[in-house]
């Protein structure tokens, strides 16, 4: 009995079953050469965006804890001024702990570049490159805790499990590199939302973001997991393969054509070349001393950010089309319910120098165009004092800055009020901030849908507004 | 919907009282409202809240009748009351729940100019009729006619030659309409292999094989069947399958991932109902509602699928953590029980399914009569209800354990209060000195002013700066009179002269207002709060010793045995539809109820006072009229042993759900299965004994395409190149999925019994049945901030019983798609991924596990390496090898050999085996 060429017939169901996360288009490749619906049907492959896109990748580095915005890019002089009085108007109906009298910033705030956009001393480098930002200073968000307030950060929810950011763009547009992952998220939290911050849920599972060790790992020690092999010789697993291909090689013959079997063939040889194509994609090993010394890596003080930074460039430059690097310790890093001057003086420095060298990087090599940086942690904290040193968590004023990727340079946008606990002027949501994020990537957020349990999902749920004033 | 839109309806609401008298306007007043208040509304107003735009909240501003109306709650202003007038209230900004317009407030001047006008009287000539869009109603008579939701047909089995069971007489009639017929019987190996995987979980051991292969009675596979459901091991495989559906886990996740050290009673309670074949119905009742069943641990212990959802514990906003939390539990048992995305009518009526805003809320006031969350908490971290099982004498342990921890803890702190205190007494001793130092620093002194001054003086820095920085923010402490006016002048000569005396006598004296401010805990000498601050390394070493030693201390102490369940709590009779999902915006209230859509009777429920209403729920979904419990169980069940569901979306049997392939087979089945009594053994029995389930999956098995040709078939188009001749007898083109099942599906083996098959084969699984594994305490962290990860997954217990911890999964499991264990998952996917070979490759267990099968096989004691490579074979694929696989296999090993020694050579090729198809596929 004649049977058509297996590929023709079930391409459909095999490309439903076998997504074969990152390296998917190499599979594609060695299945089905001679049909030339392989690449548009394949799940990965770039796609066009729905209008022209102002970035093509996101680098997010998250300041794990909540950065204060008050004694960091939004100065306030009344704050100053009243230092110690009450706050004056109303708080949140809902707060998250008792908080005190008004707390002026210990840190002074100073001009920089030819916008003249103020940065506080605690940034001395960033400063450098004010030119660059777009300062937002009227993010809102709507969850006090820090476990809601990533989960909405990155999923856009802070009740329920949805997908990341990330994977709602490599679902929409693909990846650049099949031999990596096209979502990165490199030494992040386990804590607060821990993987459901770069998880899929409902989408593909390849739209799921591949971590690099997690934050109680230094970077250089750092991997994706089963990466490595340090008991079976690179000749010797060759010898594995071979056979193993044979073998099932064999049994496809057997079980009649199978699109699964026969992805998974090819699953282990794709497997096989991550094994070095990864471990290459993160070495920083031969970078040049200046690049190293640039991003504060010849420093203890500034190595381990700064390596996390270099890094993410590294995957930026080879076509990973989200990164994450996350700045957390042991503590929850930014969270200063005390020791406000010990603690954001300390967490600055660790990142300043990194952070400005990475945009210095970028920017010399022609990647900060097309790369959108966004720059905050979950929340900001209170104007008033938490005890006699410290500011409480405050998701209803805080800032975040963006840069490269068709944002405005050197521009402040959006106000909070007199003292910097709620925002008040052109407000930004965290939804908003999403619809902004995929409309710079060329995405019409309320366009990009998943359909699960009978319902289209998106990113922004039933909200945001494209903050069409930041775009360049 | 944000709260923020919501709240400001809510207030809407509230305030909003007498009907608005239409008055005459005067010229003046309209040409106020032409000039100064139309342009607003149109431009900072109309964008949401017009006719013909959007109405968010209902509310639409562009004539004077809907201004009046106002929006879901009610009007949006009291002509003539500008504080009674929700809409000045909203553009004034000062009520944070209640801001309009949301993204930018209005000037002063727009703001003023809007007061004005409601005071005039709210002068409005906007008159066009309001032409609102027809909201769409829902119509529970015509939904009633959708397929899922008519009572269960009673099905005649066609009449099918040949076909033994009714099931392979509904298959083949549904194929031969196709033109197509069904594959011919797997062969014995692959059918005990499919058989034994799909019962327990397991592969079928050689002996097992060759007993069934011996067996030439026509009764020989059923006695595999009857030997599969009577192994205790049944029970493990079917619970997992349960297990998904109920989004089993032993840790919350969501925001706060602390231990569910209960939550393992409720998994082996589901163990326990299908080894005891316990009826569905009976099943269904206890998970819902067996707190209220007469008192046993057994069914309060079901009531854990109510509590085992994530949720965000530390949201501090009590109320909509409780309506989240019920939320979950409806969305859960929808999906679970009736197929139905209940969740969806949370927040507005369900967009595509009968089931209206007020059937949810009529189910909400059921669970908001139930008790989800304990009274106990851990800072702003709720935890959920147990039911205890402490007997009095663990009472008393625990009591006497808790005095001593207390004792412990605080020999700790004394050490601690001690060293501080001494810090304190020094000074104090020194206060005038740092009164001094701290009038030399410039006001607004930074902690670089306060060292260069602190060194000067031979003083602590930081002492020196909050010492200023109180003087600063508290200028009317009469006790530092002296002190602010000698600061003035930088006298720090002068203040140390004055305050040195007096200082000295208020210590002396213990008491007056200069020994006040020196005692003040958080006065001009305040120590900070943490230790680590205050003291030096040594002291800090040694407290967190002692800190290390209590820690110690309490892990010992064993959690004190509870059940993780709901419990009936205060009763609400009604409960208001929360408009948009808030409850800060409230609507009609409801009785509680059942959907109507579902309801077989026309009269309401009536529902006890004094309970929840969670047992008269359940038994009303447990009817035997109910359209949807049967159907999905027995599609769920079908599902399980076929790969594929005859609804193909199991947990959505509504509008956008897929439609079943064989209504009639399903309705007949389960029609059969609440006949016999919800047997879920029975269902087992009547699918794996037919045609269906026992044929081949090999196409190269297909016998030529026989019966009627059939000329039109939709799939046929697919292939682009064939002939249409061949192309209507070939299934491939027909029916490329295999919805009519013209072969068997070849399926990967799940997560668990790809894990547990390699620890069975090599000899290393540890066959224990149930028992607390999870090793950690009731609501230990699982990660905290300090993202350490202490989980192991070194068990070599089944993988049933290894931590499912949500936000992190175990990563055997989660890339071989393990269902995100927060969401009810049926059906799960199969999908093949790099990471998947690459834990093949190189994670431990894989390779562990390929080390104990050369142990094994050794010690089974082959005579020569062919019989051993057969065994491994036999083992693993329940088949021996072939000739040149036997070749093949052991030319791989002799080349092994020459470097590696035989015990390494043997494992690099049992992994092999073990990474191949054969292995993780069925066929």
């Amino acid at each position: 009995m004649h049977l058509p060429p297996f590929q023709q017939i079930t391409r459909r169901a095999m490309l439903q079953r076998s997504a074969a996360g990152f390296g998917y288009l190499a599979l594609q490749a060695l299945l089905g050469r001679e049909c030339t619906q392989a690449a548009v049907e394949n799940p990965l492959a770039p796609k066009q965006p729905q209008f022209p896109a102002r970035a093509k990748r996101v680098v997010f580095l998250l300041m794990k804890g909540g950065p204060s915005h008050v004694d960091t890019f939004d100065p306030k002089p009344l704050l100053q001024r009243d230092d110690g009085k009450p706050y004056p108007f109303k708080q949140p109906r809902v707060q998250f702990a008792e908080t005190g009298k008004l707390l002026k910033s210990p840190w002074s705030f100073k001009q920089y570049g030819q916008s003249g956009l103020p940065v506080s001393e605690l940034f001395p480098n960033v400063s450098q490159c004010v030119d660059d930002l777009c300062i937002v200073r009227s993010l809102h968000g709507t969850n006090p805790a820090h476990g809601g307030a990533c989960l909405k950060l990155h999923t856009g929810s802070d009740t329920q499990v949805r997908p990341s950011m990330g994977s709602w763009l490599l679902y929409g547009l693909g990846t650049e590199n099949e031999n990596l992952p096209g979502f990165i998220t490199i030494c992040p939290t386990l804590a607060h939302g821990g993987v459901n911050n770069w998880g899929a849920a409902f989408l593909p599972a390849y739209c799921q973001g591949t971590p690099i060790g997690n934050a109680s790992i230094p970077a250089d020690r750092a991997f994706v997991r089963h990466i490595r092999n340090e008991q079976i010789s690179g000749a010797e697993q060759r010898k594995q393969l071979e056979f193993l291909a044979k073998v099932n090689r064999e049994h496809l013959a057997l079980s009649g054509p199978d699109s699964a079997l026969e992805g998974r063939i090819n699953s282990f040889e794709l497997a096989y070349r991550m094994q070095s194509t990864m471990p290459e994609a993160q070495d920083v090993g031969g970078e040049s001393d200046a690049t190293k010394k640039l991003y504060g890596m010849d420093q203890p003080v500034t190595e381990n950010f700064g390596r996390q930074c270099l890094m993410a460039r590294r995957f930026l430059e080879r076509g990973v089309r989200f990164v994450q690097v996350t700045h957390s310790d042991g503590e929850v890093q930014w969270d200063q319910h005390g020791n406000l001057f010990k603690g954001h003086s300390k967490n600055a420095a660790e990142v300043d120098k990194p952070i400005a060298g990475f945009l210095t990087d970028l920017k010399s090599r022609g990647l900060l165009d097309e790369t959108l940086v966004l720059w905050g942690g979950e929340f900001g904290r209170t104007p008033t004092a938490q005890g006699g040193d410290g500011r409480d968590h405050n998701p209803n004023g805080f800032t975040m800055w963006m840069a490269g990727g068709g944002v405005k340079p050197g521009i402040a946008y959006g106000a909070t009020d007199d003292y910097g606990y709620f925002a008040q002027e052109d407000k930004v949501h965290i939804h908003d901030l999403h619809a902004t994020i995929l409309h710079l990537l060329g995405i019409n957020h309320e366009k990009l849908t998943y359909k699960y349990a009978g319902r289209d999902f998106r990113l922004t749920d039933v909200e945001g507004r494209v903050v069409k004033d930041i775009i360049a | 919907m944000s709260p923020r839109f919501a709240t400001s309806l809510a207030l809407l609401a509230s305030a909003t009282g007498g009907a608005l008298l239409a008055v005459q306007p005067s010229a003046a007043q309209l040409d106020f409202f032409e000039k100064r208040i139309r342009p607003i509304l149109a431009e900072r107003c109309y964008e949401c809240h017009s006719t013909g735009k959007k109405q968010k909240g209902g509310l639409s501003l562009d004539t004077r009748e809907s201004v009046l109306k106002g929006g879901d709650t009610g009007p949006a202003l009291v002509a003539g009351n500008p504080e009674k007038s929700l809409l000045i209230e909203a553009v004034r900004y000062t009520n944070h729940d209640l801001q309009m317009p949301p993204k930018k407030r209005l000037t002063d001047s727009e703001m003023k100019a809007l007061e004005e006008w409601v005071k005039m009287g709210a002068s409005d000539p906007r008159e066009e009729a309001t032409v609102a869009k027809p909201a769409r109603v829902i119509d529970v008579a015509e939904g009633r006619k959708f397929w899922s939701f008519t009572p269960l047909a009673r099905i005649e089995v066609p009449k099918f030659a040949d076909s033994k069971s009714p099931i392979d007489a509904f298959i083949r009639t549904k194929l031969r309409e196709k033109g197509l017929a069904s594959a011919p019987p797997a062969d014995r190996r692959t059918l005990i292999r499919r058989a034994t995987f799909d019962l327990i979980g397991l592969p079928p051991t050689p002996q097992e094989v060759d007993a069934f292969l011996a067996d030439q009675s026509p009764e020989a596979f059923d006695k595999v069947i009857e030997r599969l459901l009577a192994s205790p091991h049944y029970g493990e495989r079917w619970a997992r399958h349960w297990l998904d559906v109920a989004r089993y886990a032993d840790s919350n996740g969501m925001d706060e991932n602390i231990a569910y050290g209960n939550a393992w009673r409720y998994r082996d309670y589901v163990v326990r109902a299908f080894n005891d074949d316990k009826p569905f119905d009976q099943f269904l009742i206890e998970q819902i509602a067996g707190d209220l069943l007469p008192r046993s641990e057994e069914a309060i212990t079901a009531t854990g699928f109510l509590s085992l959802g994530g949720k965000v514990l530390a949201e501090p906003d009590m109320q909509k953590l409780e309506m989240d939390i019920i939320d979950e539990q409806i969305d859960t048992l929808g999906k679970a029980f009736l197929g139905m995305t209940l969740g969806c009518a949370r927040c507005h009526d369900h967009k595509f399914d009968p089931v209206a805003q007020e059937d949810y809320y009529a189910l909400a006031g059921i669970f908001r009569s139930t008790r989800s969350l304990s009274a106990e908490k851990m800072g702003a971290i709720k935890f959920w209800n147990e039911h205890s099982l402490a007997t009095p004498q663990q009472l008393d342990e625990k009591k006497k354990f808790d005095a001593d921890l207390k004792a412990k803890k605080a020999e700790a702190a004394a050490i601690s209060s001690k060293a501080r205190a001494v810090i304190k007494a020094e000074l104090q001793k020194n206060a005038a000195d740092y009164l001094a130092a701290s009038a030399l620093l410039p006001a607004g002194a930074k902690a670089t002013d306060a060292e260069q001054t602190a060194k000067e003086q031979q003083l602590d820095a930081h002492f020196v700066l909050s010492c200023r920085q109180y003087l600063d923010a508290h200028p009317d402490v009469a006790v530092f009179a002296k002190w602010r006016e000698l600061a003035q002048k930088r006298d720090a000569d002068g203040v140390r002269s004055h305050y040195t005396p007096l200082f000295a006598e208020a210590l002396a004296a213990k008491k007056g207002p200069a020994y006040d401010v020196l005692a003040d805990a958080k006065g001009f000498l305040a120590l900070p709060a943490k230790d680590a601050d205050v003291l030096d390394a040594d002291m800090l070493a040694k407290i967190a010793a002692l800190n290390k030693e209590v820690e110690d201390f309490s892990a010992k102490q064993p959690d004190l045995p509870a059940i993780m369940g709901v419990q009936d709590g205060n009763i609400v009779p009604t409960l208001a539809v929360h408009l948009r999902g808030s409850y800060l915006t409230l609507g009609k209230p409801m009785e509680r109820g059942f959907p109507e859509v579902m309801r077989t009777s026309f009269a309401r429920p009536i529902l006890p006072a004094k309970r929840s209403g969670r047992l008269e729920l359940a038994r009303w979904m447990a009817s035997s009229e109910h359209p949807l419990t049967a159907r999905v169980i027995v599609n769920r069940v079908w599902r399980w042993h076929f790969g594929a569901g005859i609804v193909a979306s199991t947990d959505n049997f509504g509008i956008l759900g897929a439609k079943p392939s064989h209504p009639e087979l399903l309705d007949w089945l389960a029609r059969n299965f609440i006949e016999g009594g919800w047997s879920i053994k029975d269902l087992h029995r009547l699918i794996m004994k037919s045609a269906a389930y026992q044929q081949s999956s090999g196409v190269s098995d297909l016998p030529p395409a026989a019966g009627q040709i059939v000329a039109s078939s939709s799939n046929a188009q697919i292939g682009v190149n064939a002939n249409p001749q061949s192309a209507v007898r070939n299934p491939q083109l027909v029916d490329p999925e295999n919805r009519l099942l013209w072969r068997a599906n070849i399926q990967r083996l799940e997560a668990e019994e790809i894990r547990d098959a390699m620890l069975f084969t090599s000899g290393w699984l540890d066959m224990t049945i149930g028992g607390k594994t999870i090793p950690l305490k009731n609501r230990e962290f699982v990660f905290n901030h300090t993202s350490k990860d202490a989980t192991t997954y070194e068990s070599p217990r089944r993988a049933l019983y290894l931590p499912i911890i949500r936000n992190h999964l175990y990563d055997m499991l989660e890339q071989f798609d393990y269902p995100d264990p927060t969401m009810p998952t049926g059906s799960r996917n199969s999908t093949v991924i790099a990471p998947q070979a690459l834990i093949m490759m190189n994670a431990p267990v894989v390779m562990q596990s390929s080390e104990k099968l050369v142990g094994r096989l050794a010690e089974i004691g082959y005579p020569g390496d062919s019989q051993r490579i057969e065994g491994a074979y036999l083992l693993l694929y329940a088949r021996r090898p072939t000739d040149h696989e036997l070749a093949d296999a052991r030319a791989l090993l002799r080349d092994f050999l020459k470097t590696e020694n035989p015990d390494r050579a043997w494992a690099l090729l049992c992994q092999t085996l073990f990474a191949a198809n054969e292995f993780i596929y069925l066929r």
